[in-house]
């Protein structure tokens, strides 16, 4: 079970020691502080913190001078609970007004405190796995398949980008890095993966490598290859993954470095582009799939 | 892509307008050996329609860098794009060629 931190606000010496002999055994780790004053210290000091359980009538700052501050704070959204001897409505509803997120009485028992206080964390819990899930849960997931013969006809790859960008209405920047990106992987995946181009196969003109690879889409052994391209947007970001069919390439051996773009030897230049251009990039079955990550904000 | 030339005196100015892909990286490459073969010793390129360079278009800038440069020949990127500014700013092009924005 994970530990949960307490922060104790309280200037009543005892009170402090009932709740840490209630609360320690089970696994929380309980931080005290002796009035408003010193608890609002604690927190600030404290980014640890959990949850607060906080009496309201104290000297110095009062519990519900703590409240105010701490909702005010860029931590606000952390439970306090309020605990008084005075069970009267009126403190009731100003520490719920407030912003307290429980309210217990002082003549404590044991079970109704354990009950509040995981009730608060599992609140908090579930408001963050919300909060993550709203942001990283896939919006839009948009399937493309590229021929061989996509390959000297390009209109494909920019009908495909050009849906992408409407989809995700991107930002201009944001899309000419990624057509960039996108142009070095169909680039890498034709050449690799689906013509299977040794060194010397790759031509130094456009008539040439275009002859040549005209003549390889004669086999339909080629011309039945595929490209597979997934994009899912994200709220910030957009994934893409692409698969080809060919024999990959150790992977493991690339040592991704911006420098390398500019040696005049092209070996891996078109993936240290990639990797310069994208937040994240991971190959995997032998090096056939390749998927990237791009954050969608405005660098 | 398209490229423009406009040849002065004894400097050639191109402007090259869209993506350069692998595809246009070629045409790029054609257009360069065409500024080198007609002997002027200036180029200034415009790239302030260009949007994009892939890596083998990086790559045929470096080869004409290394050719061009090596007959005491100027070359100047006059004008770029913000993203291919960026993009040569971050892959330190800049420290190789002067570029304006």
């Amino acid at each position: 079970m994970l530990q949960k931190n307490l922060l104790m606000v309280d200037d009543d010496t005892i009170f402090h020691e009932i709740i840490s002999e209630i609360l320690e055994p089970h696994n929380y780790i309980v931080s005290h502080a002796y009035d408003g004053e010193e608890g609002i210290k604690a927190f600030e000091d404290n980014s640890n913190i959990d949850i607060i359980l906080s009496d309201v009538m104290m000297p110095k700052v009062d519990g519900l001078e703590l409240l105010s501050h701490i909702r005010s704070s860029n931590r606000s959204d952390i439970p306090i609970v309020m605990m008084t001897s005075h069970i009267k409505n009126e403190y009731i509803l100003q520490a719920l007004r407030s912003g307290a997120s429980d309210f217990i009485g002082k003549k404590i028992d044991e079970i109704s405190l354990l009950n509040t206080l995981n009730r608060q964390l599992n609140i908090v819990t579930k408001l963050k796995q919300e909060s993550f899930l709203a942001n990283h849960l896939i919006k839009t997931d948009m399937t493309f398949t590229l021929t061989a013969s996509d390959y000297l006809n390009t209109q494909n790859s920019l009908s495909m980008l050009e849906k992408v960008r409407s989809v995700c209405n991107l930002d201009s920047g944001i899309f000419n890095n990624l057509v960039i990106v996108i142009d070095e992987i169909l680039n890498n995946c034709f050449i690799h993966g689906i013509f299977k181009l040794t060194r010397k196969e790759r031509f130094s003109t456009s008539e040439k490598h275009n002859k040549y690879i005209k003549k390889l889409l004669e086999k339909k052994e080629i011309r039945d290859r595929n490209l597979f391209l997934k994009f899912s947007l994200h709220k910030d970001k957009l994934d893409l993954v692409v698969k080809d069919f060919g024999d990959g390439f150790d992977f493991e051996k690339l040592k991704f470095s911006k420098n390398k773009i500019l040696n005049f030897d092209p070996y891996g230049r078109g993936l240290n582009l990639i990797y310069l251009m994208t937040d994240e990039i991971v190959f995997s079955d032998k090096g056939s799939t390749i998927s990237i990550s791009k954050r969608l904000t405005v660098e | 892509m398209i490229i423009h030339i406009d040849y002065i005196e004894d400097k050639a100015i191109m402007k090259v307008e869209g993506m350069i892909n692998g595809e246009s990286s070629f045409k790029l490459q054609d257009r360069l050996k065409e500024v080198l073969d007609s002997g002027v010793n200036k180029l200034d390129i415009d790239f302030s329609e260009c949007r994009s360079i892939s890596s083998t278009g990086i790559g045929k800038l470096l080869i004409f860098y290394k050719t061009y440069l090596k007959t005491d020949k100027e070359l100047r990127i006059v004008k770029c794009s913000e993203n291919m500014f960026n993009l040569f700013n971050k892959i330190r092009f800049d420290q190789l060629i002067d570029i304006k924005r």
